[in-house]
């Protein structure tokens, strides 16, 4: 073969490489044409043109799902409603009930007859004036809802908050008066954004409950409200733009423009505050929280919990009416977890220290009752009533009633005689399924500590992960699988600082088949829920408050497992006048602030961080130059790659001449 | 090329289709979980829930109800409404079709001319460096998952400004086309860049073994004894048939390329079809799930049924 190349010089080799870079050159110059011609905006700093002034972008790895707020669901939903609607009374920096759209208030000695004074001048979006009519007009049409076709399009995300509640009246402009049929200690934290009448009349139960068939049903994109943004873009799955309301009665927002950008994954939401493309990021994933802590130009906060993980045990014994399929059935679940004793014996199992530590890397309180400690009302159990971590009492407990290691294979056996009670496991191992979420590393990490607990007391665990939606929700529902669970991990959180809706929502018996998942029925636990539901005494209805959470802990369906800090960050080296609600160990962006107790009516951007491309100083992190830099950048790898490519060629070709020569 | 040929392979791509068609029904519904439990929040009396229900039409029985709409449905074009974001699928997917497309295509068009020049420089010549060096390049970024590619990416080009997340600068109104353009191009850049990067490997290492294989056959042999020049035989003699293979590889391909783009999107927010489906997929949206399993089905048919034919063309042994 080398003699005949011998005769040959080869010059097209070079042609090759010349065609191919030709061909490089085609594909590759639109785009770096494109970017070197065009400066983008997408970093800069805070006051960057992009056609809307100064913007503060916030980036959050929770897309939400619904800009209706009634059906809205996620906390990505709520934080969109939250900056564009006010509350009638709203919560303060102490997260006590503050002025909203209400300016004050008082209700009657008999505690049935409340009259809220509404403030003059506040407006809506479009410009009409709001009035005692808008307030009326919303809490009657949530409630008319539930008689509208036998309330099969009722607003239910809000019914618990209209329970007991017989007349909304508007008596005059500025003035709301509203009855219940009992005294009731939650009018003032009913989470219930205000709507303008003018434009919420013409929308029918079938649109706002989201259920209407018609494909143009009501989104609520062109949201008119009377809070501090005004809602001007949505695009779904990747932003929603809002523009400062300069009009709003709490005073204009120092800023221009609001933007909340959905990332798909953490880790570059991440990377995008680090380079200055976003100015303030939610859920910062633990993992990279202490790094975002020593990035210059950053600062995180570590907001106190408001809501808790949990593991459930599954409770339920059914009752007349929760069946709706199978009735034959009954509970698919396993038949000892409704047994109080069996349930206490497994909380002994859960090393929650050892969670908290190893899955939570730290970032979280090791769990007890069903309120967080930062939240007024709060019970925490006793040294010596508290569920430690001990393996072998639960293996004790569970030997006095009945569980024995008859195999010898380490795994306590259901007792044999136990036919009757459970027919399908009495006599073999005592195995108990455990639903992990899928995605969520921290709650496996969890899962896992969980098994080798329980394996230490003698009891077997299937783990299993699962979707959350459906899967987890439909297990843990009993009407749609007959409750077909045993163990789940799952969480629950923003709710307000009122103990009413998490005491209520997650363990009284007519949330079953609601918003239950642990199926959990006490005739007491009921009883004391009605109680505090009444109890205007603050003193006494923290008491009773109280009593509920140690009932719930000492004999509950739940071993709360721990509540989770609240990660968050932002640039401190561009913004100023960031706060937190509650001022005291909260959080910037959260769904819980309407109105004048948000951070982004006082967010501002510092002076020096201002002007474009001045840093905020030494070793500040590098302020972006944008897009225009983008461009360069790309031209100069274009001329490196020409260069690096014709260079190989050539090296190529000389490297290929020796052997002409051979 | 024959009348035949080309009908047979029409008929092949056309019961393929169909095939999927069905699968595409069957498939999502033996999924477990309840759309409608995923659409509502919870909370919701029963009767509303069963309201929702027969709304979507999901009261009636999947067989033979649900089906036989489903296909007459689909039949007429008419792929249904999504469940979670309440408008037609078709809208939907020409929506988030685009970005994917043009993803895609300007990696897959990157990948192809720079892999096939690659592979074929260093095909020509096996054994030298520039061949060693290409192989072991192309074998480690063929291996490299390309979520991860991705963040290393994004933390070398994000510092110099480039958008990380998205298609477009959120709220930026381009006062000309141009500035449009380059906006969008500087949201294209990394994850373009990235997806081409984790595709030229496969196409210079398949273009490379194909070459390397071609040139040791007996015409090559034939076509230098002829007194042709080296470049001669590699450009008109070898390539043509080496490049047989990489075609295939690119039709096939396409399928594998949506597929890494599902993942390629989630890492920067690139709003095509591969987050829809993701998304789709946790909410048990069927009709947005079968509409673009069938566009993504329908898509690879054509690229292989392409590829049969531009083969067809290359190579007249398989005109039949």
């Amino acid at each position: 073969m080398a003699t005949l190349e011998l005769s040959r010089p080869r010059r097209r080799h070079g042609f090759i490489a010349a065609l191919g870079l030709a061909i490089l050159a085609m594909a590759v110059a639109p785009l770096g044409a494109a970017l070197a011609s065009s400066p983008s905006p997408a970093a800069g700093s805070p006051s960057a043109a992009t056609g809307g002034g100064v913007t503060l972008r916030i980036g959050t790895s929770q897309k939400w799902s619904t800009l209706n707020p009634f059906i809205a669901l996620l906390i990505a939903d709520y934080q969109i409603t939250s900056v564009s609607y006010d509350l009638l009374v709203a919560i303060g920096p102490d997260l006590k009930p503050a002025p909203g759209l209400a300016e004050s208030w008082t209700h009657s000695s008999d505690g049935l007859t409340w009259t809220f004074k509404i403030r003059q001048g506040a407006t809506w979006q479009d410009g009409q004036p709001v009035t005692a009519a808008d307030v009326a007009f919303t809490y009657n049409y949530i409630i008319d809802s539930f008689k509208y076709k036998d309330g099969s399009f009722g607003l239910s995300l809000f019914r618990d908050n209209m329970a007991g509640i017989t007349s909304v009246k508007a008596t005059d402009p500025q003035t709301v008066v509203l009855v219940t049929d009992k005294p009731s200690a939650t009018i003032l934290s009913a989470p219930v954004p205000i709507l303008p009448e003018h434009i919420w009349k013409a929308v029918s139960y079938e649109a706002a409950s989201g259920t209407a068939k018609d494909v143009k049903a009501f989104d609520n994109a062109s949201m008119v409200g009377s809070g501090p943004f005004h809602l001007v873009q949505e695009v779904k799955d990747q932003y929603v733009r809002f523009e400062a309301n300069k009009q709003f009665w709490g005073g204009a927002p120092k800023i221009d423009q609001l933007i909340i950008q959905y990332f798909p994954d953490a880790g570059p939401m991440v990377e995008a505050l680090k380079n200055g493309q976003i100015d303030m990021i939610d859920q910062v994933p633990t993992t990279v929280f202490e790094s975002l802590t020593n990035f210059p130009g950053v600062t995180t906060i570590k907001g106190a919990p408001i809501g808790f993980y949990q593991v459930g045990m599954n409770s339920w014994v059914p009752k007349a009416g929760q069946v709706k399929a199978h009735a034959d059935q009954g509970s698919l679940g396993n038949p000892w977890l409704t047994k109080v004793a069996v349930r206490q014996a497994l909380f002994h199992a859960i090393d929650k220290a050892s969670i908290v530590k190893t899955a939570l890397l730290g970032y979280a309180l090791p769990g007890d009752s069903l309120l967080p400690p930062s939240v007024p009302g709060h019970w925490s159990p006793a040294a010596d009533q508290a569920f430690d971590f001990d393996p072998a009492k639960t293996r004790s407990l569970l030997e006095a009633l009945g569980f024995q290691d008859t195999d010898g294979n380490g795994i306590l056996n259901v007792p044999a005689d136990s036919k009757a009670f459970d027919p399908k496991g009495a006599g073999k191992d005592f195995v108990l399924r455990l639903y992990i979420r899928k995605n969520q590393p921290a709650e496996l990490t969890a899962g896992q500590i969980m098994v080798e607990g329980f394996k230490q007391a003698g009891v077997s665990v299937d783990l299993q992960v699962v979707e959350e939606s459906p899967f987890l929700a439909n297990s843990t529902f009993p009407s749609a699988t007959n409750a077909d669970s045993d163990l789940y991990l799952w969480g629950w959180g923003g709710f307000g600082p009122d103990p009413d809706l998490v005491l209520g929502r997650v363990a009284e018996s007519s949330q079953i088949n609601a918003w239950q998942d642990a199926n959990y029925s006490n005739p007491d636990y009921d009883a004391m829920y009605a109680q505090q539901h009444g109890q205007l005494d603050e003193t006494q209805r923290t008491a009773i408050v109280q009593k509920m959470q140690e009932l719930f802990y000492k004999e509950g369906s739940y071993a709360v497992l721990w509540y989770p800090y609240r990660l968050q960050a932002y640039r401190s080296d561009r913004w100023q006048g960031i706060k937190t609600l509650p001022a005291d160990g909260g959080v910037i962006f959260t769904s819980l602030a309407y109105g004048q107790f948000q951070t982004f009516l006082t967010a501002e951007p510092k002076v020096a961080a201002a002007v474009p491309g001045a840093s905020a100083g030494p070793g500040q992190s590098p302020a972006p130059t944008g897009g225009g830099g983008a461009g360069t950048i790309v031209l100069v790898g274009l001329v490196v790659l020409v260069v690096v490519v014709v260079g190989a060629a050539l090296l190529y070709r000389r490297r290929s001449r020796p052997e002409l020569g051979d | 090329m024959s009348r035949a040929y080309l009908g047979g392979k029409l008929l092949h791509a056309l019961l393929t289709i169909s095939a999927i068609m069905v699968l595409n029904f069957a498939l999502f519904r033996i999924l477990p979980g309840d759309p409608v439990r995923a659409l509502l929040p919870r909370g919701i009396p029963a009767e509303q829930v069963a309201a929702t229900r027969a709304h979507l039409g999901l009261d009636q029985p999947i067989f033979p109800d649900q089906f036989i709409s489903y296909v007459a449905a689909t039949a007429s074009g008419d792929f249904g409404y999504s469940f979670q974001y309440r408008v037609p699928v078709t809208t939907l997917i020409v929506e988030r079709a685009g970005p994917t497309v043009l993803l895609v295509g300007t990696a897959s068009l990157l990948a192809i001319v720079i892999g096939i020049v690659i592979g074929t420089l260093a095909g020509a010549r096996p054994g030298r460096w520039f061949d060693s060096v290409t192989v072991a390049a192309s074998l480690v970024l063929y291996a490299l998952p390309v979520f991860w590619l991705g963040m290393i990416a994004i933390m070398i080009f994000g510092q110099f400004g480039f958008p990380i997340n998205g298609m477009l600068t959120p709220g930026f109104t381009p006062p000309d086309a141009l500035a449009a353009i380059g906006d969008l191009a500087a949201h294209l850049f990394m994850p373009a860049l990235v997806l081409a990067l984790a595709l030229i490997g496969q196409y210079a290492l398949f273009m490379r073994s194909a070459l390397v294989e071609v040139m040791t056959e007996d015409y090559i042999e034939t076509a230098r004894s002829k007194g042709l020049r080296e470049e001669q035989v590699v450009i008109r003699h070898a390539v043509p048939n080496a490049l047989l293979p990489t075609v295939t590889l690119i039709g096939i391909n396409l399928g594998v390329i949506f597929a890494g783009a599902i993942t390629l999107e989630n890492v920067f927010g690139w709003p095509g079809l591969g987050s829809l489906i993701v998304s789709s997929v946790a909410s048990r949206d069927y009709p947005v799930l079968q509409g673009a399993f069938l566009l993504i089905a329908v898509t690879v048919v054509a690229a292989n049924l392409a590829a049969d034919l531009v083969y067809g063309l290359l190579d007249p042994r398989v005109r039949g």
